[in-house]
């Protein structure tokens, strides 16, 4: 990924974002709980792993590669290579899918999405080509409260 | 061997550099995951994103996980 957003940034300061964020979700009425967990990748690098429980039964999946990409120890320079956030809820199916790129098919970030109070499983597909529309964690959770708000008195 | 995020945040800064410097030397997880899903599915990694690029095996939610931790190996090569 290009710098912005989702650009180079030293592991200390990419986790106490990532915690002052869940932090604040945390306080709010969606998010109730999650077990978020840091795993090493084998090169240096993390994965951030584990589940966003929220309102309505629904939950986050959350898979992200954060690469080393300078630096040593405890406070390397890292990125986002990697992410896969899925919005499902619980019994009933997913809602969307952020995932960035696979090898064989849909080799550009794409988003998947269901329409899951009416049983559809297949879903649409849509490409991703703007660095800017690559979401960030914050920004699914944001996107699944506000499919709750819209959806919560069918759930 | 995980840490929980919020472990980390609650630790001095002392603690939480020597914890992740600790982690970042263990061995990944990846390996692990992507036999558990090749004996789940009864099928090699290959023979999946095979039937999932020629549309015989939907991208479900499982499989997408199954494709993020090949395409997070170190020796992964696209296409």
């Amino acid at each position: 990924m290009s710098p912005g957003k989702h650009g180079p940034n030293r592991l200390r300061g990419y986790l106490a974002t990532h915690n002052t964020i869940m932090q604040q979700l945390l306080r709010g009425a969606f998010v109730t709980s999650e077990d978020l967990v840091l795993e090493p990748d084998g090169a240096g690098g993390y994965f951030i792993e584990g589940c966003i429980y929220c309102l309505g039964d629904i939950y986050i999946d959350v898979s992200k590669h954060i690469a080393r990409i300078g630096g040593e120890g405890g406070n390397p320079l890292v990125q986002t290579i990697g992410y896969r956030y899925n919005v499902a809820v619980k019994g009933r199916g997913n809602i969307f899918r952020y995932d960035s790129p696979h090898p064989d098919h849909n080799q550009d970030h794409h988003l998947h999405q269901y329409d899951v109070l009416n049983g559809d499983q297949d879903g649409t597909v849509e490409f991703i080509y703007s660095e800017d529309e690559i979401p960030t964690l914050q920004e699914v959770i944001l996107k699944a409260e506000d499919w709750y708000h819209a959806n919560h008195e069918r759930l | 061997m995980s840490l929980r995020l919020t472990d980390l945040a609650a630790m001095t800064e002392q603690e939480r550099t020597r914890a992740l410097a600790a982690l970042s030397t263990q061995p990944s997880p990846v390996g692990r995951r992507i036999r558990r899903y090749e004996l789940r599915y009864e099928m090699s990694s290959a023979e999946m994103r095979r039937r999932v690029a020629e549309g015989q095996m939907k991208e479900t939610a499982d499989v997408a996980a199954w494709l993020f931790w090949l395409n997070s190996q170190p020796n992964h090569v696209a296409g």
